[in-house]
C-alpha cells in the first residue's frame, strides 16, 4: 500500500471522498494540517473505509482478579491511559523508519558528540586524550506525546472492551472466542503468563486475528498474526549476566520456577554465561507450590556461587527472599522478572530484595523526563495506583502503536494492519525508543541495569540504549517471507544444544 | 425390535410416547440451531455438548455401579494428550486426527485397564477409590506440569509443561476439517450416539449386573458374578467416554494444559452428575449441559465465583434433592401424567 | 459320586492375628443331608462361614466341593461349582423389584441350571408366595418374605448345595416352621443345605446331623438326638440357651 501514498493523497486533494466517509475525510484534513506526522494520518484505502463505521473496538484481557491481578490491574489501567489519550487526539512520537533507526522523531543531540578529557568541562575534539562515552551527550526529549491531529483513530472513537481472565486459562480461550467471534474486535491485546498467551495462540490464528502479546517472556514465539513488544532472554539475560560476572565474579547459580518460563530463562542463562566468563555451578528448578527454602538456601550456601539468578514466581515462591535474608544468605542477586513487574521491591520490607539485579526494560523509577511525565498523566488519571511496571508501559506504547498502523494501513482491515505494523517501526516510549522488527515480531528495546539497595531504593548503574530480539533472526525467522504459528525452543538452535552436550559431559 | 426394547426400559428418564415427542422436538431443535445461532454461539454449545459423554460415563460408573471418581478428568487429559502428539506428528497426512482419536481412546482404555486391575483386582476398599482416582488425576496434572523442559518433546509435539500443548490440529476426514458449524454437528452426533448406547447398555442385563453391584458387591459376587470383572468393565467404559470428551475437547479448543487434569476441573464432573441425578443418564446429559452453560456464562460476565456458586448448587441439590434436581422435577406429578411413576431402581445408599 | 461329600473340609484352620478362629475342623457334609452347625457365640461359626464361601481365606486345611478343591477359589468361582448362599442380614436387592432380584439370580448361572434345579426353583417359589409379586421392590415384602426371597434368588442360580447363615432370624415361630418345611421339601427334591444357627427349635425341625462348634473346633458331630442328649454340649450351649 505504502507505494500508492502519493495518488491517494491528491484523490483526496482534489475531490474529498464518498459522502458517507466525510467525517473521516475531514478529520484526516485535520491531522493533515495539525500533526507533526502528516504522512501517516492519510493513507486511506478507499475501499476498506466503507465496511468501516463505529468505533474501533481493542478487545483486551488481562487477570483482574486472581492470582495475577497484581499485573492485570496496571496493564488495565495502561489500556485505558493510552485509550484515552488517542481519543483525545494524542499519539507518542515515532514512525516507520526502518532497521536500525533511531526513530523519526527522536531527537538527537542539539550539538555533535565530543570526545575529551572528562573533568576538564572542556569539549576538546580528537586531543589524543583518553576517550570516555560519558561525554556523549544525548539531548532527552522532555515529553513524547504529541498532537496526532486524529480524534480517536481515523477519526473513530477508540473503545475498549477488557473481560476479566480471572488466571484462569481455559477461560482465556473462551474470552478470546468471543472478543474475535463475537465482538469481532480489530485487535486484540493480552496475556501475562505464556500459559495464557499459549492457550489463546491457536484460536487468534484460526480467526487470523491481529494480536499484541505486550508481556516480558522467555522468547520464541514465532507467529505471523502475533507481535509481542515485550523484552525476551537474549535482550534480559546476556547483559544481566554480564554485568554480574563484571562486578561479582564468575560463578552463578540459578533457581527457577519449575515451569516454561523458568526452565526457558534458566537454559538462557546456561547457555550464555560462559560467552561473558561465567558459568552457572548450580541449578535448581523449583515447584510453584513450593514455599519453604532452607533446603534450597543450605545448597546455595554450599557452593558458595559469587551470585544467584533467581527466577522465581508468584506469591509462594516469594517467600524466599525473607527466608535468605534470616538465613544470612546475603549474595547478589540476578534476575529477568523481579521488581520491574510485581514491585516487589515495593510491596516487600527492606532489606530483602537488597542486592536485586535485573535488566530491565521498564520500571516506574526510570530517570527520564519522558518518564516523569509519564509517570504523571498515569497518576493524575489513577491517582491510587501503587506501581507502573514494565508489562503496562509495554502495553500503553503498543496501544498507541497500533494506532499508529492503523493511519498509515489507513484502515482498520487486521490484514493491512498487520502489514503496517511490519514496516519497521520505532516508537519514543516512556522507557525510550523501541524498534518493532519486521520480520520476527519482536521489539528492540531500551534495557537498563536496575539495582536495588539496602533501603530498596533502585538506581540504574548501566544501560544498553538498543539491544535486538535476535534470536528468532538468527534461527531464520522471517514471518513475513515465511509465515509459521509456533514458538521456538532452545533445543531447536543448534548453538544451545552444543553447550548442553559439554554440560552433560561434566556431569 | 430388541434394541427399542432396551431403549425404553426402566433405567432412564421417560418412556411414554410423549415423553419420546418432546425428547426428538430438543433433539431437531439442537439440529436446527445452525438457522437461530451464529458459529460463535454453535462453537459455545459445542463446549457444553463436548462434556457430555465424561459425564454418562461418571453416571454409569457412579450412579449405576456406585464406584464414585474424581479422577475422569484424568482420562480426558489422558486422550487429549495422547490425541496431540500423535496428530501432531501426522500432520503431513489427512487421517492424522483419526489416528490419534484412535489412539487416544485406546490408551485411555489401556491405563483405565492397569489402574481398574490394581484397584478392583486389589480388592480396594470402596472409599479409598475416590481418593486413588483423585490422587492420580492429580499427579498427572503434577507429571505433566514439570514437561517444561525442552526435552519433554515426542517427535515433533511438545508437551509444554504448565503452558501447556497448543496447535492441537482439528479433526479431520479426508480433506474436510471439523471446525464450527461441522464441529458442532459433530460432538452432536457423537453426543447423542454415546447417550442411546449408554441408555441401551443400562437397561439391558449389564446395566442389571452394574445395579446389583452397587446395591450390593457381596450378594452379586455370591450369585456367581465376578465383580471385580464388571466394575472393570465400566472403569474402563467411563475411563473411554472421558477420553472421547477429552479428544472433542482439545479437537475443539486446538489446547490443552495440564490445569485440566488438577483438581477444581476434576471436582466439575462429579457435581453436573451428582446435580442432575447420577443414576439417571437423562438427567446428567440434560444436567451437564445446563451447568456448562451457566459456568460459560457466569465466567464471562467476569464472576470469578462461577466455582463456588458450582459448589453451593451441589450442597444444596444434595441437601433438598439428594437424588439430582433433574430427577426431582421429571418425578413430579405433572397434570397430565395418569401412571404412578414406574417403579424403578433408586439408590438409596446416598 | 453318591460317596463322595457335597462339601467337606480337612484340618481347616484360621487365625486372626494370635486368636485361632477356626482349628482344624474337618466337616463332612453328605450328598442330600441337611447339616446344622451350632455353637455359643464365639465358637467360630461366622468364621466357617466365612471360610466356606470364600470370603476369607484359610490359613491351612483344605475345602472341598463335590470332591474338588476349592480352598483358593475366589467365591464367585464356588457359586459357579454349585454353592449357594444366603448370610445373616438379608442381602437381596431391597432397591430392586422381586423379578430383578430373580433375573440377575438367574442369569449368571443359567446354563448350569438343571430340570431337577429349575423344579426346585418354580417350586420355592410358589411355596415362598413370590409368583404374584414380582413388580413390587424387594424393600416393600414383609421380613420373612425378604429372607425367603434371598433363598429362591440362590436356588435360581442351581445350586447343589446351599450354606444358609440364620436363615430364620426375626421370624416368627409360624414362619419358622413354614421355612424349615419349605427347606425339608428342597432337600427332598435332592438339594444338600447346611445350615448355621442357632435356634435349636429351627434346628430340631431340620437336622439330620449337627455339628457343634466350641473355640473353634467340632466339639461334637451327631444326630439332634445324640446332640441334644450329650452332657458337655448341653454345659457349654444348649445350658446357656
Amino acid at each position: 500500500m505504502a507505494t500508492q501514498i502519493p495518488k491517494e493523497l491528491e484523490t483526496q486533494a482534489e475531490s474529498g471522498q464518498a459522502v458517507e466517509r466525510r467525517t473521516v475525510v475531514q478529520g484526516i484534513g485535520a491531522a493533515v494540517a495539525a500533526t507533526a506526522l502528516p504522512k501517516f494520518g492519510v493513507m486511506t484505502r478507499s475501499t476498506a473505509l466503507a465496511a468501516e463505521s463505529g468505533p474501533v473496538k481493542i478487545g483486551f484481557i488481562e487477570d483482574y482478579s486472581g492470582n495475577l491481578s497484581v499485573y492485570g490491574l496496571q496493564k488495565l489501567h495502561a489500556a485505558q491511559l493510552a485509550i484515552k489519550e488517542i481519543n483525545e487526539g494524542k499519539t507518542l512520537k515515532g514512525g516507520p523508519v526502518g532497521a536500525g533507526g533511531l526513530g523519526a522523531e527522536a531527537n538527537f543531540a542539539g550539538k555533535p558528540p565530543t570526545i575529551g578529557i572528562q573533568g576538564t568541562g572542556l569539549p576538546v575534539v580528537n586531543d589524543g586524550g583518553p576517550k570516555d562515552h560519558k561525554d556523549v551527550v544525548f539531548a532527552e526529549d522532555e515529553d513524547v506525546l504529541i498532537d496526532s491531529g486524529d480524534k480517536g483513530i481515523l477519526g473513530r472513537e477508540v473503545q475498549l472492551i477488557a473481560p476479566d481472565g480471572q488466571s484462569n486459562n481455559a477461560l482465556w480461550q473462551q474470552l478470546a472466542r468471543r472478543l474475535i467471534q463475537q465482538d469481532k474486535v480489530d485487535v486484540l491485546v493480552a496475556g501475562f503468563a505464556s500459559a495464557e498467551r499459549e492457550a489463546i495462540r491457536p484460536i487468534v490464528d484460526r480467526a487470523k486475528q491481529l494480536y499484541f502479546y505486550t508481556n516480558q517472556y522467555e522468547g520464541g514465539v514465532a507467529d505471523a498474526n502475533t507481535f509481542c513488544t515485550g523484552p525476551v532472554c537474549e535482550q534480559q539475560v546476556i547483559p544481566g549476566v554480564s554485568y554480574m560476572v563484571e562486578k561479582f565474579g564468575p560463578r552463578g547459580y540459578t533457581i527457577a520456577a519449575d515451569y516454561n518460563f523458568g526452565q526457558l530463562t534458566a537454559a538462557w542463562t546456561r547457555a550464555f554465561a560462559p560467552l561473558v566468563g561465567g558459568e552457572i555451578i548450580g541449578e535448581e528448578f523449583i515447584p510453584l507450590s513450593v514455599s519453604e527454602f532452607s533446603t534450597v538456601i543450605a545448597r546455595i550456601q554450599q557452593a558458595k556461587p559469587d551470585w544467584v539468578m533467581t527466577l522465581l514466581v508468584g506469591q509462594n515462591q516469594h517467600n524466599y527472599y525473607p527466608q535468605a535474608a534470616a538465613a544470612g544468605l546475603r549474595l547478589p542477586m540476578v534476575s529477568t522478572v523481579n521488581m520491574a513487574q510485581g514491585y516487589e521491591h515495593r510491596r516487600f520490607k527492606p532489606p530483602s530484595l537488597a542486592g536485586m539485579h535485573n535488566a530491565i526494560q521498564y520500571q516506574m523509577e526510570v530517570p527520564t523526563n519522558r518518564n516523569r511525565a509519564f509517570v504523571k498523566r498515569w497518576m493524575a488519571m489513577f491517582p491510587n495506583d501503587q506501581y507502573i511496571g514494565e508489562m503496562a508501559q509495554n502495553t500503553y506504547f503498543t496501544i498507541h502503536l497500533y494506532a499508529k498502523a492503523v493511519r498509515l494501513a489507513g484502515t482498520t482491515d487486521q490484514q493491512q494492519v498487520k502489514k503496517a505494523l511490519e514496516s519497521g517501526w520505532t516508537i519514543e516510549a516512556p522507557e525510550g525508543a523501541v524498534f518493532l522488527e519486521p520480520g520476527t515480531h519482536h521489539c528492540a528495546h531500551y534495557i537498563r541495569l536496575a539495582v536495588c539497595d539496602e533501603n530498596h531504593n533502585v538506581s540504574f548503574p548501566r544501560s544498553w540504549p538498543m539491544i535486538q530480539a535476535w534470536w528468532l533472526q538468527r534461527l531464520g525467522v522471517n514471518l513475513i517471507r515465511h509465515p509459521e504459528y509456533k514458538q521456538y525452543v532452545p533445543d531447536e538452535d543448534p548453538y544451545f544444544a552444543m553447550f548442553l552436550k559439554n554440560k552433560s559431559k561434566k556431569t | 425390535m430388541r434394541l427399542l426394547h432396551l431403549v425404553n426400559g426402566g433405567e432412564d428418564l421417560g418412556r411414554s410416547r410423549w415423553f419420546w415427542i418432546g425428547f426428538a422436538a430438543v433433539i431437531l431443535a439442537l439440529v436446527a440451531l445452525p438457522l437461530y445461532q451464529t458459529e460463535f454461539e454453535a462453537s459455545n454449545a459445542s463446549y457444553y455438548l463436548l462434556n457430555i459423554p465424561l459425564a454418562l460415563g461418571l453416571s454409569m460408573l457412579w450412579g449405576y455401579c456406585g464406584i464414585l471418581s474424581f479422577g475422569q478428568v484424568a482420562y480426558f487429559g489422558i486422550a487429549g494428550y495422547a490425541y496431540g502428539v500423535i496428530a501432531g506428528n501426522l500432520t503431513e497426512t489427512s487421517w492424522g486426527p483419526l489416528v490419534g482419536s484412535v489412539g487416544g481412546l485406546l490408551l485411555c482404555a489401556a491405563v483405565g485397564a492397569i489402574f481398574g486391575y490394581f484397584v478392583f483386582f486389589g480388592r480396594v476398599q470402596g472409599w479409598i477409590v475416590p481418593i486413588l482416582t483423585l490422587v492420580f488425576t492429580l499427579l498427572l496434572e503434577t507429571f505433566l506440569g514439570q514437561t517444561a523442559g525442552y526435552q519433554w518433546r515426542i517427535g515433533a509435539v511438545q508437551l509444554g509443561g504448565y503452558n501447556g500443548m497448543t496447535g492441537i490440529p482439528p479433526f479431520q476426514i479426508g480433506n474436510f476439517i471439523f471446525q464450527g458449524y461441522a464441529f458442532y454437528f459433530f460432538a452432536l452426533s457423537l453426543t447423542v450416539a454415546v447417550y442411546f448406547i449408554s441408555r441401551i447398555l443400562m437397561n439391558a442385563h449389564f446395566g442389571k449386573i452394574m445395579i446389583a453391584i452397587r446395591e450390593d458387591v457381596l450378594r452379586t459376587e455370591t450369585l456367581g458374578y465376578d465383580v471385580r470383572f464388571y466394575q472393570l468393565g465400566v472403569f474402563v467404559l467411563a475411563a473411554m467416554l472421558a477420553g472421547l470428551s477429552g479428544l472433542l475437547y482439545v479437537q475443539w479448543g486446538n489446547y490443552i494444559t495440564p490445569s485440566q487434569v488438577g483438581l477444581l476441573p476434576a471436582a466439575l464432573p462429579v457435581i453436573w452428575v451428582a446435580v442432575g441425578g447420577r443414576n439417571r443418564l437423562l438427567a446428567v446429559a440434560i444436567a451437564t449441559y445446563l451447568l456448562n452453560w451457566i459456568n460459560y456464562t457466569l465466567s464471562e460476565a467476569g464472576n470469578q465465583y462461577a466455582p463456588v456458586i458450582m459448589g453451593a448448587l451441589l450442597l444444596l441439590v444434595m441437601l433438598f434433592f439428594p437424588r439430582g434436581i433433574i430427577v426431582a422435577i421429571a418425578e413430579l406429578r405433572w397434570p397430565w401424567r395418569r401412571d404412578v411413576t414406574p417403579v424403578s431402581v433408586q439408590d438409596r445408599s446416598a | 459320586m453318591k460317596m463322595q461329600p457335597a462339601i467337606s473340609t480337612v484340618n481347616l484352620t484360621k487365625r486372626f492375628g494370635g486368636v485361632i478362629a477356626t482349628d482344624g475342623v474337618d466337616l463332612s457334609v453328605s450328598s442330600g443331608e441337611i447339616r446344622c452347625i451350632i455353637g455359643p457365640n464365639g465358637a467360630g461359626k461366622s468364621t466357617l462361614f466365612a471360610l466356606l464361601c470364600g470370603i476369607h481365606a484359610p490359613d491351612g486345611g483344605e475345602i472341598l466341593l463335590g470332591g474338588r478343591d476349592v480352598t483358593r477359589l475366589p467365591a464367585f468361582r464356588r457359586v459357579r461349582l454349585g454353592l449357594g448362599l444366603t448370610f445373616q442380614t438379608n442381602r437381596a436387592y431391597h432397591n430392586l423389584t422381586i423379578a430383578q432380584n430373580l433375573e440377575i439370580a438367574r442369569r449368571r448361572n443359567s446354563a448350569r441350571v438343571d430340570s431337577d434345579a429349575l423344579r426346585r426353583y418354580q417350586h420355592a417359589i410358589g411355596l415362598f408366595e413370590l409368583d404374584q409379586l414380582t413388580d413390587l421392590p424387594a424393600r416393600a415384602l414383609p421380613h420373612h418374605q425378604l429372607q425367603w426371597l434371598e433363598i429362591a434368588m440362590v436356588l435360581a442360580g442351581g445350586p447343589d448345595v446351599i450354606l444358609l447363615d440364620e436363615p430364620t432370624a426375626g421370624m416368627s415361630p409360624e414362619e419358622t416352621m413354614q421355612t424349615a418345611s419349605v427347606l425339608r421339601t428342597l432337600n427332598g427334591m435332592g438339594l444338600t443345605i447346611v445350615v448355621v444357627e442357632h435356634d435349636i427349635a429351627f434346628v430340631r425341625e431340620i437336622a439330620h446331623r449337627v455339628t457343634v462348634l466350641h473355640e473353634g473346633r467340632i466339639f461334637a458331630e451327631g444326630s439332634v438326638a445324640e446332640i441334644t442328649a450329650h452332657e458337655d454340649v448341653r454345659n457349654i450351649y444348649l445350658g446357656r440357651a
